[in-house]
């Protein structure tokens, strides 16, 4: 088991190292376009290059910052709503068709209208990423809430429990394991929402580091960003399984 | 023994799904305290339906219930499923009725986690339990209450035959020291004929009392005991008779 184990982080390693160096010598035979498609030992300068003029924490600060607050922010929210909606199951009926139609609604089309209403500041930013994740967490949580055990709904009647208490004990626990198992997509889809919003609009921030480089052609920058993005995305992913499994552990 | 616990009277239950299918046809019986009393019936004749009625979580369609006491806080009714909450650990699963009911039970719950072999897993978690392990903690929960009436709806039926004799017995010494009415659902009649003082039979769908049984065994002999005897077999001649058992 561990031999395999060991297998596959060393075919992983070694499937990105073959990368890497096919990607070097690709470029500097000229056998694709360098200044389109960069290099890995240019990429690996740039970030150099934008840690040295202190650079590089600044963006990478700004970004997670950001994510880290959208991603609370949207838990808490979508938890208080979904409880709300629990409570008042016509309102939820009412609104169904509108949460997903919005839900549907590519979210980089309300992005002015955000930026209107909200500023050209990191509030747009952290509304954007929210309008990606809220909605789909509002359902995803409010269908766990409807889908508990019909047992343990049934052994509750049994005590005459009040309407608060099943809500305590039943409801919002029977929720933890859809809401833990829920956690790593939500991360990656507010870093998503994270960086449209600092496409739109941002002094700082991976987003705001590809756009500019874009912007002035630089597509080494470019690439630095989306590697920079890849990296941190992978770690936020690892946190998000650390704190998934030691939930697991005491919620399931 | 002679003071009612609950008199049910006229009892009728009607489900209406597209037509109205009759389930329970006119119930009518007096349970007294401490009675320890088992509902036979074929597969789906309304055996639990007529529980859950007793439980308040299903309503009659026409007739009643009296209890002869505060029904809200003295039912401890037990299901098939053990429905245990995943994330509480045994000793809170155990203790949650009596948490519910504002009961400082932990003394005596703590005893019947010792006496039913639980005291050692009280920190472990209803997936790592084996399904009797499981059903005795249940059991355990629903008696933490010290409730005036027990419903049991085939509380037994996922233990092997060995585990179900012995916490059967247990159960029927528990209800008898404690002076607890219980009302047992059962498919299995020798089950029913070791552990009631009355059985009721149900008849098949649409549900009436078929017969009612006062079992007339010595008050000293155990459950286990009560299959050695001769009664025993007579019993469950009459009742395999009431049920069709012998046909064909």
């Amino acid at each position: 088991m561990k031999t395999k184990k060991l297998l596959i982080h060393f075919l992983r390693f070694f499937i990105i190292i073959i990368f890497l160096i096919s990607w070097e010598l690709l470029s500097k035979y000229h056998i694709i376009n360098s200044f389109i498609f960069s290099s890995p030992s240019k990429i690996l300068d740039c970030i150099r290059k934008l840690y040295t003029n202190n650079n590089l924490f600044i963006h990478i600060n700004v970004t997670l910052h950001e994510t880290i607050i959208s991603f609370i922010l949207s838990i808490i929210i979508s938890f208080i709503i979904s409880i709300f909606l629990y409570h008042f199951k016509t309102i939820f009926k009412v609104i169904e068709p509108l949460l997903t139609m919005l839900n549907s609604t590519p979210k980089i089309a309300i992005g002015p209208i955000i930026i209107i209403l909200f500023g050209a500041n990191q509030n747009s930013i952290i509304i954007t990423a929210l309008s990606i994740t809220l909605i789909l967490n509002i359902l995803t949580i409010y269908n766990s809430f409807l889908n508990t055990n019909i047992y343990l709904e049934n052994y509750l009647k049994t005590l005459n429990v009040t309407k608060f208490q099943k809500l305590k004990y039943l409801v919002i626990p029977s929720s933890y394991k859809t809401l833990i198992s829920s956690l790593k997509i939500n991360i990656s889809m507010t870093l998503i929402g994270v960086i449209m919003g600092e496409f739109l609009v941002s002094k700082a921030g991976i987003g705001y580091l590809i756009i500019y480089g874009t912007q002035v052609f630089n597509l080494t920058l470019v690439m630095s960003g989306i590697v920079i993005l890849m990296t941190l995305s992978y770690i936020l992913y690892l946190v998000i399984n650390i704190i998934e499994n030691k939930l697991k552990k005491y919620l399931t | 023994m002679n003071d009612k616990l609950l008199s049910i009277k006229n009892l009728n239950k009607t489900f209406n799904v597209n037509e109205p299918i009759n389930v329970l046809i006119n119930i009518n019986i007096d349970i007294f305290k401490g009675e320890f009393i088992s509902i036979v019936g074929t597969s789906g004749c309304g055996k639990s339906t007529l529980l859950n009625i007793i439980a308040n979580l299903d309503k009659e369609s026409s007739g009643y219930i009296n209890y002869f006491f505060d029904n809200t806080d003295s039912i401890g009714y037990m299901m098939q499923e053990a429905a245990l909450f995943p994330w509480l650990n045994v000793e809170k699963n155990a203790l949650f009725a009596a948490k519910m009911k504002n009961i400082n039970n932990n003394n005596y719950i703590d005893n019947l986690l010792k006496k039913y072999g639980l005291y050692e897993f009280k920190y472990k978690y209803p997936s790592e339990l084996s399904g009797g392990m499981k059903q005795r903690l249940s059991l355990i929960r629903t008696l933490g209450l010290k409730p005036k009436l027990l419903l049991l709806d085939e509380p037994f039926s996922q233990l092997d035959y060995q585990s179900r004799i012995s916490i059967s017995s247990d159960v029927y010494k528990l209800a008898k020291e404690n002076n607890i009415t219980t009302i047992l659902v059962t498919h299995d009649i020798s089950e029913a004929i070791s552990l009631s003082d009355r059985i009721i039979v149900l008849s098949k769908r649409p549900a009436h009392i078929k017969n009612i049984y006062s079992l007339q065994f010595d008050k000293n002999l155990l459950p286990i005991e009560r299959r050695k005897e001769k009664l025993f077999l007579s019993y469950y001649e009459l009742i395999g008779k009431d049920l069709d058992m012998f046909e064909n």
